[in-house]
């Protein structure tokens, strides 16, 4: 019988808004997760269209070190350096645990990119 | 919902960067001259890969150590020291190579450094490494299920990767005997990162239990092997339930046993001839059952803790077919407690019931 691994779904909260713009190539995604036991970290993918295809963006794994603690959760940021402007992307984000076996997180941010926000 | 731009993530991303960074050394093992400084950050590949490290290591005596060999305790890989040589109060950079093969997960490997110094002779160090896979789900596997001798069942699967924009499979690298595999070379219109596959039992597919791998290389220059397990019974004129025989977990020096039947597809009750298991701790005796079956208690006197698994092969008067039935089981000590998971289906996600990953796998380590 072949069995999946475990992963842990971290509670995980997309955190959204905005930041004065200095870095008009750039998105930055935000994050939070607390439950992360079994967690080695979380794979950023991006699409032009809701439905896909989504392709991996992050070639190193965002580990779990290297969130930011913030009380029972912890606290993370990545910034998509490849967008161009006008185009809007949307992203969904894989949980990885100490297993390798990935997960998807629910939820999708979606942004179209203006370097003149 | 909205996101929004980062005004100054370079600077960020260069500090979780810097965070990054190698911790600092170990005060030196019992005995030896030779301070070795951990690696915390784990190594990340792609499964099938070549794990490649470095190691500084320090010569915290009075004479000079030679760095005779440096290789992985276990796989293919080696290594090797500059200098060979390490002064007193000096230092030598250890490179490592290391094949991870099927290894998936977050895995610490270790490598024997064995040096010149005659009461500390080799020195252990370990290199943490995050094997991943391509590939979705990320250990593939076929399950035919109970299969009837001469049939051609054929299961049909899929593979994804969503770390390339296009996934192909270019070629049949290698397959059971009793198997055939095929695929569409085309991209799938509908989501060009999926390739499905069809898995079909040949006609002369030995009765039996069987496992094998599907050796498949794709067009993702990262990982291009892309191995599938695949299993199935094929049963012939006898058929058998249970089927295999799953002991589970016993604690030692008890006793647990199976109720075994089988049957004859003409319907006629099967007379045994002979029983033979490979594991001395098994024990066949017969058993009750109805008047178009044979019973079989099948025993295991459970010893020392150890898991293991083998087979009863039984014999049949009046036939030439035999039956394989294998069994597995594991026993453990007295204190240790069992929880009966009971039959999974391979979806199953068993979350609320397993110990987490952490405890499970966080420990891991290649010489375990």
């Amino acid at each position: 019988m072949s069995m999946r691994g475990r992963v842990l779904v971290p509670l995980m909260a997309i955190v959204c808004g905005s930041l004065p713009a200095t870095a008009a190539d750039e998105l930055l995604l935000r994050w939070a997760a607390g439950n992360e036991r079994g967690v080695y970290g979380y794979i950023i993918y991006r699409a032009e269209t809701a439905e896909g295809p989504f392709l991996r963006l992050n070639s190193a794994v965002v580990r779990v070190e290297d969130g930011e603690p913030d009380g029972d959760v912890r606290r993370y940021r990545y910034a998509d350096t490849t967008v161009e402007d006008g185009v809007e992307y949307f992203y969904v984000i894989d949980v990885v645990g100490v297993n390798a076996r990935r997960k998807r997180l629910p939820g999708m941010i979606s942004k179209r990119h203006q370097a003149d926000d | 919902m909205t996101c929004f731009r980062f005004p100054s993530s370079r600077a960020a991303v260069l500090a979780a960067l810097a965070s990054l960074a190698v911790a600092g050394g170990v005060p030196a093992a019992d005995g030896g001259a030779l301070r070795i400084d951990p690696v915390e950050t784990p190594v990340e590949l792609y499964q099938f890969g070549i794990v490649t490290g470095q190691f500084t290591v320090h010569n915290d005596g009075e004479a000079p150590v030679r760095i005779v060999s440096v290789k992985p305790r276990r796989g293919r890989g080696d290594g090797s020291a500059e200098p060979e040589v390490v002064p007193p109060g000096g230092s030598a950079v250890v490179s490592v190579r290391r094949a991870v093969e099927y290894h998936l997960g977050l895995i610490r490997y270790g490598f024997v450094i064995a040096t010149d110094e005659t009461d500390r002779p080799t020195y252990i160090a370990r290199l943490p490494t995050f094997v991943q896979s391509a590939y979705q789900p990320e250990t593939q596997s076929v399950d035919f299920g109970p299969v009837t001798a001469g049939t051609r069942p054929e299961v049909e699967f899929e593979v994804t990767s969503t770390d390339v924009e296009a996934l192909r499979v270019v070629e049949l690298k290698s397959a059971p005997d009793w198997l055939d595999v095929e695929w569409d070379p085309a991209l799938d219109a509908d989501d060009p990162q999926r390739v499905r596959l069809r898995a079909r039992l040949k006609d002369a597919a030995p009765r039996g239990t069987l496992f094998g791998y599907i050796h498949l290389r794709t067009d993702f220059a990262a990982q291009p092997d892309l191995v599938v397990a695949v299993e199935g019974t094929v049963f012939g004129e006898h058929l058998a339930e249970p089927f295999p025989l799953m002991f589970g977990g016993l604690h030692e020096n008890t006793a647990k046993t199976i109720a075994l039947k089988v049957w004859r597809r003409d319907g006629q009750a099967p007379e045994l001839a002979k029983a033979v298991s490979s594991d001395p701790a098994v024990t066949v005796e017969a058993g009750e059952c109805a008047d178009d079956c044979l019973g079989l208690d099948v025993t295991l006197q459970a010893g020392a803790p150890r898991s293991f698994r083998g087979r009863i092969v039984l014999e049949f008067t009046g036939s030439e077919e035999t039956l394989d039935v294998p069994f597995d089981a594991m026993i453990v000590s007295e204190g240790t407690a069992l929880e009966d998971l009971g039959v999974l289906d391979r979806d199953v996600e068993f979350d609320d019931v397993l110990l987490p990953v952490s405890d499970q796998d966080a420990q891991r380590e290649d010489d375990r």
